[in-house]
């Protein structure tokens, strides 16, 4: 139910008219899916209408073995430095913050840039970036780094787990476990990689695809996008987010990505391996890469017991569907790491309500 | 899943620029944009400029925001 | 692993520190009502009493400093209670090496608060610690007030159809003590909304618009002081997200760095319930006293059966419902 003077009563009016298709919808994005949750969207759509969650969300998506890592860096005496959203993610050597409770030196930065300004700042001490990111965050990683090696600051490392969203899409489709009818594409990630990266996934696997921007009209015109192809049985490539993505992306912006970057395969939380997915450290400039720096390396980890994370980033589950949902699992003592990113399904979920708010307007 | 924010260029000062975002200024790393100038509008990902959008695109973007909360001048 | 130690997240005012005093500090010390009130009235007495420590990195911030706020951050909890300020206790503790023209300057400003305020400061400790004992400086402050509103005003008095008013935009403390730290290269305008808060409460209660609760938005912001007012209450909290009054420049910061404006401290803004159908004249009320951005958010409606996690409701401007969400911990930037 929803109180008639609100700002879109045109858009959800007009959505009605798909009343009677059946639909499973997938962003991966996770600032889609705070969005969907922020602005209660699932409760305007028609009923046959079913928004899902899929691996957007760069922290949930992360191996826990990375995360062991660069908490055993931290503990080891390296002041580590991450985005804000790493810090609560439990590992089997439990999470940053808790490293830091402890006397470990981790700090936030909201830029690359910042953690590199710390050991510029601070010659004694050795600093890591632990980088994590898909394509939107990458370039600025990749420029940090040159910025690094240019400037020859040594007392600099990275630890990175970076992905690129289109393989892990192609994955999902091809296994068809999800039932995908259609997708949100990524806003800010097709800044950089434009919407042509998606061609082979509307036109190859036929799974309609619209890049979409994130207000609640954004999004509203999105899915109303996507129903009108299902409708007409058009299966292509659209941009709702016009005014900030273009078919060929940011050209700059992705050479300096592959400049310092090289594609490999990669593990995805709930997904396992995907092929070419990844983006690791050219070998050329390992000196910087911390896994060589100290000598370590990232470890294969068992996902907490109990926990779905890998069923619900994969599109198989939704978050009430596990059992820890609500119960043992919430964002103040999550289990796994979609319930500790805040704009991981099972948070947004919870903190939001999801399609569960029992209110009537 | 990558936030991102329209910020209006105030100064240049090689690739770093500063930034109004809403009333407030932000440092903005400009290596992957061009053509911008003082009064331009960019889209503002962790600390980098990613686009550049028009005033009207950047305007509609901010109405949103400051729609969704009361966004009291103050 | 959680448990083993305390964590900045078990003292951001959040779930966190809401689960850390209700399960482990005051089952294990007090003997009390269980009541989470701001302050509490003295047996057989008009007097409320309350206390609080301040503790602010940088010890500066645009809008005020921790003198000024360890002054009216005590005054406002006994505002809340619908007390006066009458008595003030003034403990600090010193770490070894503070500049004395740091300490001249906070006394200062504590100084012109206590007279702004009309308080009367009656007693005090000072204690130094070795470097590195406590971060330069922490103060304790304790008050005593006389009750002005008949009854206290607590959310157990919060019934069925009450109106919800906020006193003015929030978020705009916290907002500004992270941006003076300088950590993230950013710089604004924006000042803390730091000030002592008791005229307000006081033309709510003089103006007979059936004030039954009033709350600083302190540490976890809007949102925990919704969440704790429909818990205690045993009802549901639905506010108007249109109607929360946010500063233009918070809004912005908050998507930059992914916060919620709901989460933040404010350090000068109050919510206070009134009667059914109230609220506009409440605000009216707060407007004439100079409290400009003063809106009615929303209202109290039946909340049995509900799990806690239901109790607090916003019609987002799209016109949907959906939960508030609770601060979790210590707020980080984010990218995602």
């Amino acid at each position: 139910m929803v109180r008639g003077d609100g700002l879109y009563s045109g858009l959800i009016g007009d959505l009605k008219r798909y009343s009677y298709i059946k639909a499973t919808i997938m962003e991966v994005c996770g600032t889609h899916t705070m969005a969907i949750s922020r602005y209660g969207i699932r409760s305007l759509l028609p009923e046959g209408v079913r928004l899902i969650s899929g691996p957007g969300c760069p922290v949930c998506v992360t191996e826990p073995g990375a995360i062991s890592t660069a908490v055993q860096l931290a503990e080891s005496g390296v002041t580590l430095v991450t985005f804000g959203d790493m810090m609560r993610v439990p590992s089997a050597r439990g999470s940053l913050y808790q490293a830091r409770a402890k006397g470990a030196d981790v700090r936030i930065a909201y830029s690359p840039l910042d953690a590199l300004n710390i050991a510029v700042n601070n010659k004694d001490i050795s600093v890591c970036f632990f980088a994590v990111g898909f394509e939107t965050t990458i370039p600025g990683i990749s420029f940090t780094l040159k910025r690094a090696i240019e400037e020859g600051i040594d007392n600099f490392s990275m630890l990175t787990s970076l992905r690129t969203i289109p393989p892990a899409m192609e994955v999902i489709v091809k296994t068809g476990e999800a039932g995908v009818d259609g997708f949100i594409a990524p806003g800010h990630v097709s800044t950089i990689i434009g919407s042509e990266a998606y061609r082979d996934i509307a036109e190859k696997y036929g799974v309609p695809t619209v890049v979409s921007g994130f207000s609640a009209g954004d999004i509203l015109t999105t899915v109303s996008m996507i129903l009108d192809m299902i409708e007409s049985n058009e299966s292509e490539v659209r941009i709702q987010y016009e005014h900030v993505v273009k078919p060929e992306g940011n050209i700059k912006a992705m050479k300096m990505m592959y400049e310092y970057f090289n594609i490999y395969d990669i593990a995805w939380r709930g997904l396992g391996i995907i092929e070419k997915s990844g983006l690791k450290i050219k070998e050329e400039y390992s000196a910087i890469d911390a896994l060589c720096r100290y000598d370590i390396e990232i470890e294969e980890e068992d996902e907490p017991e109990g926990c779905l994370c890998g069923d619900v980033l994969a599109g198989r589950a939704i978050p009430p569907d596990c059992s820890l949902f609500g119960g043992l699992c919430t964002p103040s003592k999550p289990v796994g790491p979609c319930m500790v990113s805040s704009e991981g399904s099972c948070a947004a979920y919870y903190k939001y309500g999801g399609d569960r708010v029992r209110y009537t307007i | 899943m990558c936030l991102a924010i329209p910020a209006r260029v105030l100064e240049i000062d090689g690739d770093m620029a500063l930034v109004d975002l809403n009333g407030v200024r932000v440092r903005a790393n400009l290596a992957f944009v061009d053509g911008v100038k003082v009064g331009s509008w960019v889209l503002l990902h962790t600390g980098f400029a990613i686009s550049v959008l028009t005033e009207e695109e950047a305007m509609e973007t901010f109405d949103i925001l400051n729609q969704v909360f009361g966004g009291e001048e103050k | 692993m959680d448990d083993d130690v305390i964590t900045i997240a078990d003292g951001s005012g959040g779930i966190k520190t809401f689960d850390l005093l209700k399960n482990v500090i005051l089952p294990s010390v007090l003997s009390s009502d269980g009541s989470m009130e701001d302050g509490a009235l003295l047996d057989g007495t008009d007097l409320v009493f309350t206390t609080d420590s301040f503790t602010v990195n940088p010890l500066f911030f645009p809008g005020g400093d921790i003198g000024k706020l360890s002054v009216y951050g005590t005054v406002n909890d006994l505002a809340v209670m619908g007390a006066s300020p009458n008595f003030l206790s003034l403990s600090f503790i010193i770490e070894e090496g503070l500049p004395r023209r740091i300490l001249d300057s906070i006394l200062g400003s504590i100084g012109r608060a206590v007279e702004e305020v009309g308080i009367k400061l009656v007693c005090g400790d000072t204690k130094v610690m070795p470097r590195g004992g406590v971060d330069r400086i922490v103060i304790n402050t304790s008050g005593v007030g006389r009750l002005i509103s008949g009854k206290p005003l607590v959310a157990r008095r919060a019934k069925v159809g009450y109106d919800i008013v906020v006193s003015g935009d929030v978020g705009r403390h916290e907002m500004a003590v992270l941006l003076s730290r300088g950590e993230f290269g950013i710089e604004a305008d924006i000042e803390s909304d730091l000030a002592p808060i008791y005229n307000g409460v006081k033309a709510l209660i003089e103006a007979n618009v059936g004030l039954v609760f009033a709350r600083d938005l302190t540490r976890g912001g809007l949102a925990m002081a919704l969440y704790e007012l429909a818990l205690a209450s045993n009802t549901r909290v639905v506010v108007d997200e249109e109607c929360i009054p946010v500063n233009r420049g918070v809004v912005g910061l908050c998507e930059v760095l992914g916060f919620e404006p709901v989460f933040l401290a404010c350090e000068g803004t109050f919510i206070a319930v009134v009667g059914e159908g109230r609220g506009k004249e409440a605000v009216e009320v707060l407007k004439q006293a100079g409290y400009e951005n003063a809106s009615r958010i929303g209202v109290l409606e039946g909340g049995e059966r509900l799990g806690d996690v239901e109790r607090v409701i916003m019609i987002t401007r799209v016109g949907s419902p959906r939960l508030m969400p609770l601060p979790t911990g210590e707020l980080t930037p984010r990218i995602c």
